[in-house]
């Protein structure tokens, strides 16, 4: 309803008053139009009333009196008639100003009728509206917490693919740990036995070489990446690991790039 | 639950880190087997016979050192005389860490001039080269070779072409002893006279320069400490006190020297000004405080002495006197002397009745028996403080011994025709 007066509003009272113009136009002209009609009607009532004061005129006086009684009837008749017709006219008056007021109090009628109605229908719509909002309003929030949940499920899922993801890896770098420990301990005794340390090497000195491996462990390059500040002790850790020229690595071609391609190896003598 | 996803999240990227992190390992410890060399008979380039093998000496050298093991002549498959010549397959072969080749061309009649390298085998690699002329002593000239190849992989100056001192007693066929005071090459070659005397030799010391030495003679029945010049042979009494004069020992400065004198009633620590001949007296005790070694900053002495009631090794500092017990070790330990660094001390220590040479790190405490002999004595640290000279007993003769502070090598030095007491091993000589 009222999608139908917001979209069709201005319209419909142009029509409505269009419609009211023309029931309006209506009353207006009907006296003029109903005259004739009307005016017999009086005229009948008239010459009713004439007829019962002149009767004993009439009788006395025969062809003039017959004339002047005609023309005095005339005149009477006309003089009735005008009477007539402004009695007609004045009740005419008063019934179309009954009818103005009988019309006006229907108009009113109508108005406050069609005020209430569209009071009721405002308040219909508003109720409606306020209902479709509340409506609406707990389909959002149902929806949001919808939402929420589903969003809540999403994390605790990805959280614990993450978990899993994380303990795997833990897992793996474990065991990959377990594999570079055994072969860390190998090298390290391996180069251990092999390090003839010259004299002049004393604890707290300290070389680091860069080790360069191919897969298998064979030893393709020795850098001193941190010198001891002792040319015959850099020189002895690097103459162990060539005197190894192969390095126990492990066989696990990803660990080996991890981790064994380059090493570093740190020469830090503590019994002497 | 933030909390707990920044652990993971750190978690993660810590094992993301510690993948890509180079693998570091550490090595603390060393075999320190001897490193295997080869000493390629050096070319002659002149004619005839040279008067001395220089590769034997270098070898035997180096083999003495402790540090290397040198390969014996028959085993080369070669003998290069030049980096181009050095096949590296054949010594890879034979398990050869360096090369060490050489020429020897004649300057004139009775000069030399040597050129020698040094190659690494295991990089292919030549690590040195030197030359030197104007060479008379082919001897001198093996020392010195030996020298900068033991320097070049080992990092300390080479002792080789230093001296040892020592005193020799023979007895002739009347039981007559004559005692002779000699100088000898670091590995017992070429002894040479410096004082022979049918009286007692005591203490022989070097001076810091090695021109001089000192040392106590009993000459006219009374002990005197006498300096003498090792070139001209001119010498000096500087003591002459009643009672015991002994035990003389040059400051590192040369200004100065340690001795012991009881002419103030027992035997105490003196300090005497070469210059001037004052004496400043260290020690007051009334127990013996005998054999002053100066360490080598010239800061402190360090002496043996029983006034713990048996003899131990104390140290005294020679500004204000103050005295520091060093050794606990057992309940004889004597004849003190400092490493070079000062950071190890050389002794003779009884044990089970048996002494030996023993030494103690000051830092750490830790105390290595070097020998396992009956009567070891006198022990005398080499100037770079690889090596200990100490006189021992040999088929119920004093013979020389010397052992890597290491303990990894321990040998003899030739036998003398006499007994030999009293080593002091010289310093570095120019």
């Amino acid at each position: 309803m009222s999608q139908f007066l917001k979209q069709y509003g201005p319209s419909f009272f142009k029509a409505l008053m269009l419609h009211g113009l023309l029931l309006a136009a209506l009353f207006y002209s009907w006296p003029s139009v109903d005259k004739p009609v009307v005016k017999p009607v009086s005229y009948v009532k008239a010459s009713l009333v004439q007829r019962r004061q002149e009767p004993p005129v009439v009788q006395k006086k025969e062809v003039a009196v017959e004339v002047k009684k005609t023309a005095i009837e005339q005149a009477a008749l006309q003089a009735a008639r005008k009477l007539a017709a402004k009695q007609a006219k004045e009740k005419l008056v008063r019934k179309q100003r009954k009818d103005q007021k009988l019309k006006e109090q229907k108009r009113e009628e109508a108005r406050k009728k069609e005020q209430a109605t569209r009071a009721r229908e405002k308040k219909a719509q508003q109720k409606m509206k306020a209902e479709t909002e509340r409506r609406q309003k707990l389909k959002d929030a149902r929806a949001r917490e919808e939402k929420i949940k589903l969003e809540r499920v999403r994390r605790d899922a990805q959280r614990l693919s993450q978990l899993t993801a994380l303990r795997e890896a833990e897992l793996q770098q474990v065991k990959d740990q377990k594999i570079i420990n055994k072969y860390i301990l190998a090298i390290q005794q391996q180069v251990q036995r092999v390090w003839s340390r010259p004299p002049s090497a004393r604890a707290g000195m300290e070389v680091s070489l860069r080790i360069d491996l191919i897969p298998g462990g064979e030893v393709t390059n020795v850098t001193v990446v941190d010198s001891s500040g002792n040319l015959a002790f850099d020189r002895s850790a690097a103459q162990a690991v060539y005197r190894l020229g192969t390095l126990p690595v492990p066989p696990e071609p990803g660990i080996f790039n991890r981790q064994f391609r380059n090493l570093i190896l740190i020469f830090r003598p503590e019994d002497l | 639950m933030n909390v707990l996803r920044v652990f993971f999240g750190m978690l993660l990227l810590l094992t993301v880190m510690e993948a890509q992190a180079q693998l570091r390992i550490e090595i603390t410890k060393g075999g320190d087997d001897p490193t295997p060399v080869a000493v390629v008979p050096f070319a002659w380039l002149g004619s005839g016979l040279l008067s001395e093998d220089i590769s034997k000496i270098v070898t035997d050298n180096l083999l003495r050192s402790g540090q290397f093991k040198p390969m014996a002549r028959a085993d080369m498959l070669s003998q290069p005389a030049s980096k181009a010549e050095v096949y590296l397959k054949d010594w890879r072969m034979k398990g050869i860490d360096y090369l060490l080749y050489g020429r020897i061309s004649p300057v004139g009649s009775a000069e030399y001039s040597i050129s020698y390298g040094l190659m690494d085998i295991r990089r292919g690699k030549q690590v040195a080269a030197w030359k030197i002329s104007k060479v008379r002593d082919l001897r001198a000239a093996a020392h010195h070779v030996s020298d900068d190849v033991y320097e070049k992989l080992t990092g300390l100056k080479g002792i080789f072409s230093t001296k040892l001192m020592y005193v020799m007693v023979n007895q002739r066929g009347s039981g007559e002893k004559i005692y002779r005071l000699q100088v000898s090459d670091a590995d017992g070659e070429r002894q040479v006279n410096l004082l022979e005397s049918s009286d007692p030799i005591m203490s022989p010391a070097w001076s810091p320069s090695g021109m001089q030495i000192a040392y106590v003679s009993f000459a006219g029945g009374r002990p005197g400490i006498y300096i003498q010049n090792r070139r001209t042979g001119k010498r000096s009494r500087i003591t002459d006190f009643a009672g015991i004069n002994g035990a003389p020992d040059w400051s590192p400065d040369g200004k100065k020297m340690a001795m012991v004198l009881s002419k103030d009633g027992n035997p105490e620590i003196y300090i005497m000004n070469l210059k001037t001949r004052a004496l400043r007296r260290l020690t007051h005790h009334y127990a013996i405080d005998t054999e002053p070694r100066w360490a080598k900053d010239g800061r402190s002495l360090v002496f043996t002495s029983n006034r713990g009631g048996s003899p131990q090794i104390y140290r005294v500092n020679v500004a204000d006197g103050r005295v520091t017990r060093l050794t606990f070790q057992g309940r004889y330990n004597a004849r003190g002397q400092l490493s070079p660094d000062g950071n190890d001390l050389v002794m003779v220590h009884r044990e089970d009745g048996r002494f030996k040479i023993s030494i103690q790190n000051l830092g750490q405490d830790v105390f290595t028996n070097l020998t396992e002999t009956e009567l070891d004595e006198s022990p005398s640290f080499s100037p770079n403080g690889s090596m200990v000279v100490y006189a021992t007993q040999h088929g119920n003769r004093g013979v020389l011994g010397a052992v890597s502070v290491n303990a990894n090598v321990t040998y003899l030095l030739p036998a003398l025709d006499g007994e030999v007491r009293e080593p002091v091993w010289s310093p570095y000589l120019h």
